[in-house]
């Protein structure tokens, strides 16, 4: 059953993105990548010293992979920083699109709403893709939208909590009021039940990484959340019943035997 | 002379030298893979060759690496 969907005019076929952090050795990400199905990758930029020549090592596992580059500007705390981080990301990476991170807070790592919003517009201005990590705060994504983005990523839970997501009722409700927004949840997914539950709300997708990276089995947890994206896509297109109050038989109770209306 | 921060790390260059020229003064290869930004702002490729540093400028040389 092909489900494709179109992200910024390029169709993709998995809606797990997956991130390339945190793996027990680079053999092991490659395998998970591969595991999961997943289009997209999240990688990143950082310092690097001449003799250190891990950058290219990491380099020569990913470029391999066919997978669409999806840049973070992870560790920017100012628009100012995260354009710069952005310009050298196109330009090395070859790719327009970024995964727009500002943070405002360096315990949870939470998104830092006003500059996501100044470094959004910026970016926007000067031509690229804006992925954001945002908050579940509906105004935020209705102004994100406004602004020009068709990805929008809040959160589920901080970054690596694994708490999965906090604010179901949130999420739900950017999805009913931002119909047409192509929306994933990002950070803090734990477990594939949570990315089923995100993609059950009606999500288009989920980005994780620290849940498969970080897990015994790192391979086949990428697997496993693969299968539960889907079941939870499948399900919200079969269209899920509603909960209710009061029980109801689903045996038909038409020719009972044994009972008496007296 | 100019004292510049080089990724957190102090180095003395000659003056009027350009930012091509310190990457080869510090042993960087692949620069293909490289990215440059100098207080905060990122310096294209193409302008490496002509851009000038300047005294106490902070120089961040970039590549990539894995990332959530």
């Amino acid at each position: 059953m092909s489900d494709s969907w179109d992200v910024y005019g390029v169709e993709l076929t998995s809606r797990f993105f997956i991130g390339s952090a945190l793996y027990p050795s680079p053999e092991i990400m490659q395998q998970a990548i591969i595991a999961s199905k997943a289009d997209v990758i999240t990688l990143s930029l950082r310092r690097q010293s001449p003799e250190n020549k891990g950058g290219e090592q990491f380099w020569d596992f990913i470029k391999n992979l066919g997978c669409h580059l999806l840049p973070n500007t992870a560790g920017c705390h100012s628009p100012k920083e995260a354009i710069a981080i952005a310009e050298m990301s196109r330009d090395i990476f070859q790719t327009d699109w970024i995964k727009l991170e500002v943070i405002g807070d360096d315990y949870n790592l939470q998104p830092d709403p006003f500059g996501l919003l100044e470094a959004t517009e910026a970016l926007i201005k000067r031509g690229f893709k804006v992925f954001p990590y945002s908050t579940d705060d509906l105004v935020l994504c209705q102004r994100l939208q406004d602004l020009g983005c068709e990805v929008i990523m809040p959160w589920g839970s901080p970054i690596g909590t694994a708490k999965g997501l906090m604010n179901p009722y949130a999420l739900e409700t950017i999805r009913q009021r931002l119909p047409d927004v192509n929306l994933l949840v990002d950070a803090g997914i734990g477990k594939p039940s949570d990315a089923c539950q995100a993609m059950e709300l009606g999500f288009n997708g989920v980005l994780l990484n620290t849940a498969v990276a970080e897990a015994v089995d790192p391979v086949t947890m990428a697997d496993a959340f693969a299968k539960s994206i889907e079941a939870g896509r499948y399900a919200y297109q079969s269209g899920i019943m509603p909960a209710r109050e009061s029980a109801s038989p689903s045996t038909p109770t038409i020719g009972t035997p044994f009972w008496h209306q007296n | 002379m100019i004292q510049v921060s080089i990724n957190n790390q102090l180095e003395a260059l000659d003056t009027h030298c350009t930012v091509l020229k310190a990457l080869e003064i510090l042993g960087y290869q692949k620069t293909n893979m490289l990215g440059v930004a100098i207080n905060q702002t990122y310096i294209p490729k193409d302008q490496w060759a002509e851009t000038e540093l300047n005294d106490q400028d902070k120089i961040d040389i970039l590549n990539p690496v894995s990332g959530g």
